[in-house]
Protein backbone atom coordinates (compact mmCIF):
# COMPACT_ATOMS: atom_id res chain seq x y z
CA UNK A 1 0.00 0.00 0.00
CA UNK A 2 1.58 3.45 -0.73
CA UNK A 3 1.43 6.26 1.64
CA UNK A 4 1.34 10.37 0.91
CA UNK A 5 3.20 11.09 3.97
CA UNK A 6 5.80 13.09 3.54
CA UNK A 7 8.87 12.79 5.50
CA UNK A 8 8.26 16.42 7.35
CA UNK A 9 4.80 15.32 7.63
CA UNK A 10 6.25 11.89 9.45
CA UNK A 11 8.87 13.67 11.82
CA UNK A 12 5.88 15.95 12.90
CA UNK A 13 3.79 12.69 13.39
CA UNK A 14 6.60 10.74 15.30
CA UNK A 15 7.28 13.46 17.15
CA UNK A 16 3.99 14.55 17.79
CA UNK A 17 2.94 11.22 18.92
CA UNK A 18 6.10 10.86 21.34
CA UNK A 19 4.79 14.69 22.92
CA UNK A 20 1.29 13.98 23.19
CA UNK A 21 0.70 11.69 26.08
CA UNK A 22 2.70 14.31 28.15
CA UNK A 23 0.47 17.02 26.43
CA UNK A 24 -2.96 14.50 27.57
CA UNK A 25 -2.58 13.50 30.61
CA UNK A 26 0.20 14.91 32.05
CA UNK A 27 1.11 11.43 31.93
CA UNK A 28 3.14 8.80 30.04
CA UNK A 29 0.93 6.30 28.93
CA UNK A 30 1.50 3.95 25.99
CA UNK A 31 1.40 0.57 28.33
CA UNK A 32 4.72 -0.34 29.77
CA UNK A 33 6.92 1.83 28.04
CA UNK A 34 8.30 4.81 30.42
CA UNK A 35 7.99 7.41 28.01
CA UNK A 36 9.80 10.97 28.21
CA UNK A 37 9.17 14.08 26.38
CA UNK A 38 11.41 14.65 23.33
CA UNK A 39 12.10 18.47 24.46
CA UNK A 40 11.32 21.01 26.94
CA UNK A 41 7.83 22.09 25.76
CA UNK A 42 6.35 18.60 25.93
CA UNK A 43 4.71 18.52 28.82
CA UNK A 44 2.42 21.77 28.13
CA UNK A 45 -1.06 21.35 28.99
CA UNK A 46 -3.84 21.01 26.36
CA UNK A 47 -5.39 24.77 27.18
CA UNK A 48 -8.91 24.23 25.35
CA UNK A 49 -10.40 20.61 24.87
CA UNK A 50 -11.44 20.23 21.63
CA UNK A 51 -16.00 19.51 21.41
CA UNK A 52 -15.54 16.56 20.88
CA UNK A 53 -13.11 15.67 23.47
CA UNK A 54 -15.52 17.87 26.14
CA UNK A 55 -18.57 15.97 24.87
CA UNK A 56 -16.56 12.70 26.02
CA UNK A 57 -15.43 13.86 29.16
CA UNK A 58 -19.01 14.30 29.37
CA UNK A 59 -19.70 10.82 28.92
CA UNK A 60 -16.66 9.95 31.74
CA UNK A 61 -18.89 12.46 34.40
CA UNK A 62 -21.72 10.58 33.51
CA UNK A 63 -20.24 6.97 34.04
CA UNK A 64 -18.05 7.78 37.00
CA UNK A 65 -18.46 11.55 37.83
CA UNK A 66 -19.50 10.88 41.59
CA UNK A 67 -16.00 9.47 42.37
CA UNK A 68 -13.98 12.56 40.20
CA UNK A 69 -13.22 16.31 40.86
CA UNK A 70 -13.45 19.10 38.89
CA UNK A 71 -9.34 18.79 38.72
CA UNK A 72 -9.54 15.12 37.92
CA UNK A 73 -11.97 15.40 34.94
CA UNK A 74 -10.18 18.42 33.33
CA UNK A 75 -7.06 15.82 33.66
CA UNK A 76 -9.18 13.13 32.15
CA UNK A 77 -10.15 15.63 29.12
CA UNK A 78 -6.68 16.79 28.53
CA UNK A 79 -5.78 12.96 28.17
CA UNK A 80 -8.79 12.61 25.75
CA UNK A 81 -7.85 15.36 23.99
CA UNK A 82 -4.67 13.82 23.46
CA UNK A 83 -6.10 10.26 22.47
CA UNK A 84 -8.27 12.07 19.57
CA UNK A 85 -4.85 14.19 18.60
CA UNK A 86 -3.03 11.13 18.41
CA UNK A 87 -6.05 8.96 16.60
CA UNK A 88 -5.38 12.10 14.02
CA UNK A 89 -2.31 11.30 13.23
CA UNK A 90 -3.21 7.69 12.71
CA UNK A 91 -6.41 9.42 10.34
CA UNK A 92 -3.55 10.40 8.21
CA UNK A 93 -2.81 6.98 6.41
CA UNK A 94 -4.63 6.40 3.81
CA UNK A 95 -6.12 3.14 3.91
CA UNK A 96 -8.38 1.75 1.37
CA UNK A 97 -11.50 -0.60 2.10
CA UNK A 98 -9.88 -3.75 1.93
CA UNK A 99 -7.32 -2.90 4.71
CA UNK A 100 -9.01 -4.79 7.33
CA UNK A 101 -7.96 -4.65 11.01
CA UNK A 102 -4.65 -7.11 11.83
CA UNK A 103 -6.00 -9.57 14.49
CA UNK A 104 -2.51 -10.91 14.74
CA UNK A 105 0.30 -8.35 14.66
CA UNK A 106 3.29 -11.53 13.76
CA UNK A 107 4.09 -11.09 10.65
CA UNK A 108 5.34 -14.74 9.50
CA UNK A 109 7.87 -14.34 6.86
CA UNK B 1 30.64 -22.24 49.79
CA UNK B 2 31.16 -21.83 46.47
CA UNK B 3 29.72 -18.40 44.95
CA UNK B 4 27.12 -19.01 42.45
CA UNK B 5 24.96 -15.81 42.16
CA UNK B 6 26.73 -14.40 38.93
CA UNK B 7 27.71 -17.61 36.77
CA UNK B 8 25.64 -18.18 33.97
CA UNK B 9 22.90 -20.88 33.28
CA UNK B 10 25.24 -22.82 31.46
CA UNK B 11 27.80 -22.87 33.93
CA UNK B 12 25.18 -23.62 37.03
CA UNK B 13 24.03 -26.30 34.61
CA UNK B 14 27.47 -27.68 34.13
CA UNK B 15 28.10 -27.93 37.62
CA UNK B 16 24.91 -29.73 38.24
CA UNK B 17 25.34 -32.39 35.71
CA UNK B 18 29.17 -32.87 36.98
CA UNK B 19 27.39 -33.28 40.24
CA UNK B 20 29.97 -30.61 41.84
CA UNK B 21 26.49 -28.93 43.25
CA UNK B 22 22.77 -30.39 43.52
CA UNK B 23 19.37 -28.04 42.77
CA UNK B 24 18.99 -27.80 46.49
CA UNK B 25 22.36 -26.14 47.12
CA UNK B 26 21.43 -24.05 43.95
CA UNK B 27 17.92 -23.47 44.91
CA UNK B 28 18.74 -22.81 48.75
CA UNK B 29 21.69 -20.58 47.84
CA UNK B 30 19.66 -18.29 45.51
CA UNK B 31 16.27 -18.42 47.97
CA UNK B 32 19.26 -17.14 51.29
CA UNK B 33 19.92 -14.13 48.06
CA UNK B 34 16.35 -13.53 47.63
CA UNK B 35 15.77 -12.98 50.98
CA UNK B 36 18.49 -10.95 52.23
CA UNK B 37 19.13 -8.69 49.15
CA UNK B 38 15.78 -8.37 47.37
CA UNK B 39 14.12 -5.95 49.53
CA UNK B 40 17.24 -3.38 48.51
CA UNK B 41 15.86 -3.26 45.60
CA UNK B 42 12.10 -3.68 45.85
CA UNK B 43 12.54 -6.38 43.44
CA UNK B 44 11.00 -9.95 45.15
CA UNK B 45 7.26 -9.81 46.13
CA UNK B 46 6.69 -13.21 47.19
CA UNK B 47 10.23 -15.79 47.84
CA UNK B 48 8.79 -19.40 47.17
CA UNK B 49 10.77 -21.42 49.48
CA UNK B 50 8.91 -24.80 50.43
CA UNK B 51 7.45 -25.01 47.15
CA UNK B 52 11.10 -24.20 45.29
CA UNK B 53 12.92 -26.61 47.89
CA UNK B 54 10.38 -29.21 47.22
CA UNK B 55 10.79 -29.13 43.35
CA UNK B 56 14.74 -28.95 43.51
CA UNK B 57 14.36 -32.55 45.71
CA UNK B 58 12.63 -33.74 42.96
CA UNK B 59 15.09 -32.42 40.32
CA UNK B 60 17.75 -33.78 42.64
CA UNK B 61 16.41 -37.46 42.59
CA UNK B 62 15.84 -37.27 38.96
CA UNK B 63 19.51 -36.44 38.35
CA UNK B 64 20.66 -39.35 40.48
CA UNK B 65 18.19 -41.71 38.26
CA UNK B 66 19.73 -40.86 35.40
CA UNK B 67 16.80 -38.29 34.13
CA UNK B 68 18.44 -35.32 32.80
CA UNK B 69 14.87 -32.98 31.88
CA UNK B 70 17.74 -30.47 29.78
CA UNK B 71 19.88 -27.52 29.47
CA UNK B 72 17.65 -25.85 32.58
CA UNK B 73 17.19 -28.69 35.01
CA UNK B 74 17.73 -27.66 38.73
CA UNK B 75 18.58 -24.34 37.41
CA UNK B 76 16.61 -21.88 40.00
CA UNK B 77 14.84 -18.36 38.25
CA UNK B 78 12.08 -16.01 39.39
CA UNK B 79 9.07 -14.61 37.30
CA UNK B 80 7.35 -11.09 37.26
CA UNK B 81 4.88 -11.30 39.19
CA UNK B 82 2.19 -11.00 36.52
CA UNK B 83 2.46 -14.32 35.69
CA UNK B 84 0.40 -17.09 37.44
CA UNK B 85 2.19 -19.62 39.84
CA UNK B 86 0.44 -21.95 42.83
CA UNK B 87 1.36 -20.97 45.72
CA UNK B 88 1.18 -17.55 46.17
CA UNK B 89 -0.49 -14.49 45.27
CA UNK B 90 -0.34 -13.02 42.11
CA UNK B 91 -0.58 -9.51 42.32
CA UNK B 92 0.37 -7.62 38.92
CA UNK B 93 2.10 -5.57 40.94
CA UNK B 94 -1.05 -3.55 41.77
CA UNK B 95 -2.59 -2.97 45.35
CA UNK B 96 -6.01 -3.90 44.55
CA UNK B 97 -4.62 -7.75 43.56
CA UNK B 98 -2.59 -7.68 46.92
CA UNK B 99 -4.41 -10.75 47.54
CA UNK B 100 -5.13 -12.42 44.17
CA UNK B 101 -4.21 -16.23 43.88
CA UNK B 102 -4.59 -18.46 40.84
CA UNK B 103 -5.44 -21.84 41.14
CA UNK B 104 -2.62 -23.35 38.02
CA UNK B 105 0.52 -22.04 36.84
CA UNK B 106 0.82 -19.93 33.64
CA UNK B 107 1.97 -22.33 30.53
CA UNK B 108 5.17 -20.27 30.70
CA UNK B 109 5.73 -21.84 34.20
CA UNK B 110 4.58 -24.87 33.49
CA UNK B 111 7.08 -24.96 30.48
CA UNK B 112 9.80 -24.07 32.59
CA UNK B 113 9.22 -26.66 35.04
CA UNK B 114 8.60 -29.57 32.37
CA UNK B 115 12.13 -28.35 31.71
CA UNK B 116 13.48 -28.46 34.80
CA UNK B 117 13.88 -24.77 35.99
CA UNK B 118 12.27 -24.10 39.57
CA UNK B 119 10.71 -21.08 40.24
CA UNK B 120 12.14 -19.44 43.09
CA UNK B 121 9.90 -16.13 43.87
CA UNK B 122 7.79 -13.80 42.18
CA UNK B 123 9.07 -10.31 41.40
CA UNK B 124 8.67 -7.19 41.34
CA UNK B 125 6.82 -5.09 38.22
CA UNK B 126 5.02 -1.30 37.36
CA UNK B 127 1.64 -1.86 38.53
CA UNK B 128 -0.17 -3.39 35.90
CA UNK B 129 2.78 -3.54 33.99
CA UNK B 130 2.25 0.08 33.51
CA UNK B 131 -1.43 0.24 31.52
CA UNK B 132 -2.73 3.25 33.51
CA UNK B 133 0.31 5.81 32.20
CA UNK B 134 2.77 5.90 35.53
CA UNK B 135 5.15 9.24 35.16
CA UNK B 136 7.89 8.13 37.89
CA UNK B 137 9.72 4.91 39.46
CA UNK B 138 6.79 4.39 42.22
CA UNK B 139 4.15 2.87 40.73
CA UNK B 140 4.15 -0.62 42.69
CA UNK B 141 2.84 -1.40 45.88
CA UNK B 142 6.78 -2.93 46.53
CA UNK B 143 8.25 0.73 45.83
CA UNK B 144 10.50 1.71 43.01
CA UNK B 145 12.49 -0.97 41.69
CA UNK B 146 16.24 -0.20 42.15
CA UNK B 147 18.70 -0.99 39.85
CA UNK B 148 21.98 -2.48 41.88
CA UNK B 149 24.59 -0.83 39.58
CA UNK B 150 24.10 2.13 41.77
CA UNK B 151 25.77 2.17 44.72
CA UNK B 152 23.77 4.29 46.65
CA UNK B 153 20.33 2.96 45.53
CA UNK B 154 19.38 5.59 43.43
CA UNK B 155 18.56 4.64 40.65
CA UNK B 156 15.48 3.30 38.57
CA UNK B 157 15.34 -0.48 37.59
CA UNK B 158 13.93 0.02 34.85
CA UNK B 159 9.96 -0.83 34.13
CA UNK B 160 8.09 -2.47 33.99
CA UNK B 161 9.65 -5.91 34.26
CA UNK B 162 11.40 -3.93 37.10
CA UNK B 163 12.17 -6.97 39.78
CA UNK B 164 12.93 -9.40 36.84
CA UNK B 165 15.82 -7.04 35.80
CA UNK B 166 16.80 -6.14 39.39
CA UNK B 167 17.25 -9.87 40.52
CA UNK B 168 18.91 -10.82 37.82
CA UNK B 169 21.47 -7.92 37.96
CA UNK B 170 22.05 -8.50 41.81
CA UNK B 171 22.85 -12.19 41.37
CA UNK B 172 19.17 -13.06 43.63
CA UNK B 173 18.59 -15.37 40.20
CA UNK B 174 20.38 -16.65 37.43
CA UNK B 175 17.56 -16.14 34.99
CA UNK B 176 13.48 -14.05 34.90
CA UNK B 177 11.13 -14.36 33.29
CA UNK B 178 9.78 -10.84 32.11
CA UNK B 179 7.40 -9.30 29.70
CA UNK B 180 7.20 -6.50 27.36
CA UNK B 181 4.48 -4.69 25.63
CA UNK B 182 6.24 -2.10 24.50
CA UNK B 183 9.73 -1.60 26.32
CA UNK B 184 9.09 -3.82 29.45
CA UNK B 185 11.96 -6.07 29.12
CA UNK B 186 13.97 -3.31 27.17
CA UNK B 187 14.42 -0.64 30.26
CA UNK B 188 15.07 -3.12 33.14
CA UNK B 189 17.78 -4.72 30.74
CA UNK B 190 19.50 -1.42 29.70
CA UNK B 191 19.11 -0.04 32.97
CA UNK B 192 20.82 -3.19 35.14
CA UNK B 193 23.21 -4.32 32.93
CA UNK B 194 21.49 -7.66 32.02
CA UNK B 195 20.66 -9.60 28.57
CA UNK B 196 16.87 -9.53 27.70
CA UNK B 197 15.60 -11.05 24.98
CA UNK B 198 11.72 -9.92 23.46
CA UNK B 199 10.52 -12.46 21.39
CA UNK B 200 8.35 -12.31 18.76
CA UNK B 201 5.03 -12.24 19.22
CA UNK B 202 3.09 -15.82 19.35
CA UNK B 203 6.28 -16.81 20.32
CA UNK B 204 5.92 -17.80 23.86
CA UNK B 205 2.13 -18.98 24.98
CA UNK B 206 0.27 -15.67 27.35
CA UNK B 207 -1.78 -18.24 29.18
CA UNK B 208 -1.94 -17.59 32.95
CA UNK B 209 0.12 -13.97 32.05
CA UNK B 210 -1.72 -10.42 33.16
CA UNK B 211 -3.01 -9.31 29.99
CA UNK B 212 -2.51 -5.42 29.35
CA UNK B 213 -2.55 -5.75 25.20
CA UNK B 214 -4.07 -8.86 23.79
CA UNK B 215 -2.21 -8.14 20.71
CA UNK B 216 0.85 -6.64 22.21
CA UNK B 217 2.11 -8.61 25.11
CA UNK B 218 5.08 -10.52 25.20
CA UNK B 219 6.40 -12.69 27.48
CA UNK B 220 10.42 -13.12 27.56
CA UNK B 221 13.53 -13.94 29.18
CA UNK B 222 16.04 -11.59 31.32
CA UNK B 223 19.41 -13.43 31.95
CA UNK B 224 23.29 -13.09 32.19
CA UNK B 225 24.05 -13.99 28.69
CA UNK B 226 22.67 -13.99 24.98
CA UNK B 227 23.11 -18.19 25.68
CA UNK B 228 21.10 -18.27 28.27
CA UNK B 229 18.49 -16.24 26.82
CA UNK B 230 18.13 -18.80 23.86
CA UNK B 231 18.38 -21.73 26.25
CA UNK B 232 15.34 -20.32 28.08
CA UNK B 233 13.73 -19.48 24.62
CA UNK B 234 13.56 -22.97 23.78
CA UNK B 235 12.06 -24.19 26.69
CA UNK B 236 9.19 -22.06 26.48
CA UNK B 237 8.47 -21.25 22.93
CA UNK B 238 5.97 -23.40 20.67
CA UNK B 239 2.25 -23.75 20.50
CA UNK B 240 -0.09 -23.63 23.38
CA UNK B 241 -4.00 -24.54 22.69
CA UNK B 242 -4.72 -22.68 25.76
CA UNK B 243 -3.37 -19.25 23.98
CA UNK B 244 -4.68 -19.16 20.22
CA UNK B 245 -2.19 -16.62 19.42
CA UNK B 246 0.87 -18.93 20.34
CA UNK B 247 2.60 -19.75 17.24
CA UNK B 248 2.95 -23.72 16.45
CA UNK B 249 7.04 -22.89 15.77
CA UNK B 250 9.64 -24.40 18.03
CA UNK B 251 12.59 -22.56 18.64
CA UNK B 252 15.99 -24.20 18.68
CA UNK B 253 19.25 -22.24 19.65
CA UNK B 254 22.23 -20.75 17.47
CA UNK B 255 25.15 -23.36 17.55
CA UNK B 256 27.82 -22.75 20.19
CA UNK B 257 29.68 -20.90 18.93
CA UNK B 258 27.48 -19.93 15.78
CA UNK B 259 29.04 -20.53 12.61
CA UNK B 260 31.77 -18.04 11.17
CA UNK B 261 29.59 -16.15 8.62
CA UNK B 262 29.38 -12.88 8.76
CA UNK B 263 26.12 -11.25 9.68
CA UNK B 264 24.56 -7.99 8.08
CA UNK B 265 23.60 -4.79 10.56
CA UNK B 266 22.12 -1.88 10.12
CA UNK B 267 22.01 1.18 11.35
CA UNK B 268 19.45 3.39 11.55
CA UNK B 269 20.37 7.31 10.26
CA UNK B 270 20.06 9.05 13.53
CA UNK B 271 21.18 6.56 15.84
CA UNK B 272 23.60 8.98 17.25
CA UNK B 273 22.06 11.83 18.09
CA UNK B 274 21.14 12.76 20.91
CA UNK B 275 22.26 10.35 23.12
CA UNK B 276 24.29 10.55 25.99
CA UNK B 277 28.40 10.95 25.78
CA UNK B 278 28.90 7.73 27.71
CA UNK B 279 26.36 6.16 26.39
CA UNK B 280 27.22 6.83 22.41
CA UNK B 281 31.41 6.33 23.32
CA UNK B 282 29.76 2.68 24.54
CA UNK B 283 27.53 2.50 20.88
CA UNK B 284 30.67 3.33 18.96
CA UNK B 285 33.12 0.63 20.69
CA UNK B 286 29.83 -1.97 20.55
CA UNK B 287 30.30 -1.20 16.33
CA UNK B 288 34.35 -1.61 16.28
CA UNK B 289 33.76 -5.23 18.06
CA UNK B 290 30.49 -6.17 15.70
CA UNK B 291 32.91 -4.88 12.33
CA UNK B 292 34.84 -8.00 13.48
CA UNK B 293 32.00 -10.33 11.87
CA UNK B 294 29.16 -8.29 10.75
CA UNK B 295 28.27 -5.94 7.88
CA UNK B 296 27.35 -2.72 8.95
CA UNK B 297 25.36 -0.64 6.84
CA UNK B 298 24.70 2.93 8.54
CA UNK B 299 21.72 5.70 7.45
CA UNK B 300 18.77 2.74 7.07
CA UNK B 301 16.09 4.28 6.92
CA UNK B 302 12.44 2.81 8.33
CA UNK B 303 8.97 3.35 5.93
CA UNK B 304 7.55 6.64 6.79
CA UNK B 305 4.29 5.22 9.27
CA UNK B 306 3.21 6.83 12.47
CA UNK B 307 4.11 3.56 14.15
CA UNK B 308 4.04 5.20 17.39
CA UNK B 309 0.87 6.66 17.29
CA UNK B 310 -0.93 3.34 16.19
CA UNK B 311 1.18 1.03 18.93
CA UNK B 312 -0.49 3.80 21.65
CA UNK B 313 -3.83 3.86 19.93
CA UNK B 314 -4.03 0.17 20.22
CA UNK B 315 -2.16 -0.34 23.85
CA UNK B 316 -4.93 2.10 25.42
CA UNK B 317 -7.38 0.23 23.56
CA UNK B 318 -6.92 -2.90 24.67
CA UNK B 319 -5.38 -1.92 27.85
CA UNK B 320 -8.83 0.17 28.79
CA UNK B 321 -11.41 -2.97 27.75
CA UNK B 322 -8.57 -5.66 29.98
CA UNK B 323 -8.94 -3.18 33.09
CA UNK B 324 -12.56 -2.09 32.81
CA UNK B 325 -13.61 -3.69 35.34
CA UNK B 326 -11.01 -2.49 37.82
CA UNK B 327 -11.80 1.32 36.50
CA UNK B 328 -15.55 0.64 37.20
CA UNK B 329 -15.10 -0.91 40.61
CA UNK B 330 -12.71 2.69 41.54
CA UNK B 331 -9.83 0.72 42.83
CA UNK B 332 -7.77 2.47 40.46
CA UNK B 333 -7.80 5.13 43.38
CA UNK B 334 -5.76 2.17 45.37
CA UNK B 335 -3.09 2.48 42.57
CA UNK B 336 0.41 3.59 43.78
CA UNK B 337 1.37 6.11 41.47
CA UNK B 338 -1.16 9.24 41.79
CA UNK B 339 -1.51 9.66 37.78
CA UNK B 340 -2.46 5.82 37.70
CA UNK B 341 -5.27 6.19 39.25
CA UNK B 342 -7.06 8.64 36.72
CA UNK B 343 -5.00 7.66 33.88
CA UNK B 344 -7.58 4.77 32.61
CA UNK B 345 -10.74 6.71 32.66
CA UNK B 346 -9.56 8.29 29.32
CA UNK B 347 -9.54 4.93 27.47
CA UNK B 348 -12.73 3.76 28.47
CA UNK B 349 -14.18 6.84 25.86
CA UNK B 350 -11.87 5.66 23.02
CA UNK B 351 -13.80 5.69 20.11
CA UNK B 352 -13.91 2.71 18.38
CA UNK B 353 -13.34 3.61 15.11
CA UNK B 354 -10.06 4.78 16.28
CA UNK B 355 -9.37 1.62 17.42
CA UNK B 356 -10.15 0.22 14.33
CA UNK B 357 -8.04 2.04 12.11
CA UNK B 358 -5.10 1.58 13.88
CA UNK B 359 -5.66 -2.11 13.64
CA UNK B 360 -6.40 -1.88 10.08
CA UNK B 361 -3.11 0.47 9.70
CA UNK B 362 -1.27 -1.93 11.37
CA UNK B 363 -0.50 -4.06 8.63
CA UNK B 364 0.73 -1.78 6.18
CA UNK B 365 3.08 -0.44 8.84
CA UNK B 366 4.24 -3.90 9.87
CA UNK B 367 4.73 -5.08 6.08
CA UNK B 368 6.64 -1.96 5.54
CA UNK B 369 8.77 -2.45 8.32
CA UNK B 370 9.42 -6.07 7.66
CA UNK B 371 10.61 -5.02 3.87
CA UNK B 372 13.50 -3.07 5.58
CA UNK B 373 13.96 -6.03 8.63
CA UNK B 374 14.20 -8.52 6.13
CA UNK B 375 17.48 -7.00 4.52
CA UNK B 376 19.33 -7.61 7.55
CA UNK B 377 20.20 -10.11 10.48
CA UNK B 378 19.25 -7.40 12.37
CA UNK B 379 19.07 -3.29 13.55
CA UNK B 380 21.59 -2.22 15.64
CA UNK B 381 21.46 0.57 18.30
CA UNK B 382 21.66 1.85 21.75
CA UNK B 383 19.13 0.54 23.47
CA UNK B 384 18.01 3.69 25.34
CA UNK B 385 19.51 6.96 25.01
CA UNK B 386 20.73 7.37 28.51
CA UNK B 387 21.98 5.54 32.03
CA UNK B 388 19.73 4.39 34.27
CA UNK B 389 16.91 7.18 35.18
CA UNK B 390 17.26 8.69 39.25
CA UNK B 391 14.98 7.05 41.30
CA UNK B 392 13.12 9.99 42.10
CA UNK B 393 12.64 12.00 39.19
CA UNK B 394 9.52 12.14 37.10
CA UNK B 395 9.87 10.81 33.71
CA UNK B 396 8.76 13.86 31.86
CA UNK B 397 11.64 15.77 33.94
CA UNK B 398 13.97 13.09 33.38
CA UNK B 399 17.76 14.01 30.90
CA UNK B 400 15.37 16.17 28.80
CA UNK B 401 19.32 17.25 26.94
CA UNK B 402 19.21 13.44 25.66
CA UNK B 403 16.09 12.13 24.32
CA UNK B 404 17.89 10.06 22.04
CA UNK B 405 17.88 9.70 17.93
CA UNK B 406 15.68 7.70 15.87
CA UNK B 407 14.34 4.80 17.53
CA UNK B 408 13.18 1.48 16.50
CA UNK B 409 10.78 0.41 19.39
CA UNK B 410 7.44 1.28 18.70
CA UNK B 411 7.48 0.03 14.88
CA UNK B 412 9.19 -3.19 16.31
CA UNK B 413 6.75 -3.59 19.15
CA UNK B 414 3.82 -3.09 16.72
CA UNK B 415 4.80 -5.46 14.45
CA UNK B 416 5.67 -8.13 17.00
CA UNK B 417 9.30 -7.97 15.84
CA UNK B 418 11.60 -9.54 18.38
CA UNK B 419 14.61 -7.69 20.08
CA UNK B 420 17.91 -8.40 21.90
CA UNK B 421 19.23 -6.18 24.44
CA UNK B 422 22.65 -6.59 25.66
CA UNK B 423 24.96 -4.99 27.83
CA UNK B 424 27.96 -3.23 26.44
CA UNK B 425 29.83 -0.68 28.61
CA UNK B 426 29.55 1.75 31.19
CA UNK B 427 28.50 5.38 31.11
CA UNK B 428 27.80 8.42 33.38
CA UNK B 429 27.93 7.61 36.59
CA UNK B 430 29.56 4.64 36.16
CA UNK B 431 25.96 2.80 35.37
CA UNK B 432 25.47 0.13 32.72
CA UNK B 433 25.16 0.80 28.62
CA UNK B 434 23.19 -1.16 26.29
CA UNK B 435 22.88 -2.44 22.54
CA UNK B 436 19.94 -3.02 20.41
CA UNK B 437 19.32 -5.63 18.00
CA UNK B 438 16.01 -5.86 16.20
CA UNK B 439 15.72 -8.44 13.95
CA UNK B 440 12.13 -9.52 11.50
CA UNK B 441 9.68 -11.83 13.14
CA UNK B 442 11.05 -15.23 14.40
CA UNK B 443 14.57 -13.69 13.87
CA UNK B 444 15.14 -14.31 17.20
CA UNK B 445 18.24 -17.34 15.80
CA UNK B 446 20.12 -14.41 14.03
CA UNK B 447 19.54 -12.33 16.86
CA UNK B 448 20.88 -14.20 19.56
CA UNK B 449 23.91 -15.59 17.44
CA UNK B 450 25.61 -12.19 17.05
CA UNK B 451 24.85 -11.47 20.88
CA UNK B 452 27.27 -14.33 21.46
CA UNK B 453 29.54 -13.68 19.71
CA UNK B 454 29.59 -10.23 20.80
CA UNK B 455 29.66 -11.47 24.27
CA UNK B 456 32.59 -13.51 23.46
CA UNK B 457 35.05 -10.65 22.90
CA UNK B 458 33.66 -8.45 25.57
CA UNK B 459 32.81 -9.06 28.89
CA UNK B 460 30.51 -6.59 30.52
CA UNK B 461 27.56 -8.96 31.02
CA UNK B 462 30.65 -10.39 33.63
CA UNK B 463 30.74 -7.65 35.55
CA UNK B 464 28.85 -7.52 38.88
CA UNK B 465 27.55 -4.50 40.24
CA UNK B 466 29.30 -2.77 43.86
CA UNK B 467 29.42 -4.35 46.93
CA UNK B 468 27.72 -7.20 45.26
Amino acid sequence: MSTSYSRREFTEAIAAAAVLPFIGRGLPALGGRPVRRDGPDAARPVADPSALARALTDAVRATYGERLSAADLATVAAAIEANLRRAEQVRRLPLTNGDEPLGIAMLEP
Amino acid sequence: MTDFAFLSVAELGAMLRARRTSSVELVGFFLDRLERLGPAFNAVVTVLRERALAEARERDAELAAGKLRGPLHGIPYGAKDLVAAVGAPTTWGAAPFREQVFDEDATVVTRLRAAGAVLCAKLAMVELAGGMGYNQPNASFTGPGLTPWAAARDRWSGGSSSGSGAAVAAGLVPFAIGSETWGSIQFPAAFCGVTGLRPTYGRVSRHGAMALSWTMDKLGPLARTAADCATVLQAIAGPDPRDPTALPHRFAPPQRPPAGRRFRLGILAGARERLQPGVLASFEHSLAVLRGFCELVEDVTLPDYPYDALAGTIIDAEGASAFEDLVASGRVAELTAPEDRLGGYSGQVLLAKDYLRAMRARRPAALALDGVLRQFDGIVGPTLPTVAWPADVPFDRVYPEYPGGASIGGAANLAGAPGLFLPNGFGEEGLPTSLQLTGRALGEGPLLAIGMRFQAQTDFHRRRPPGL
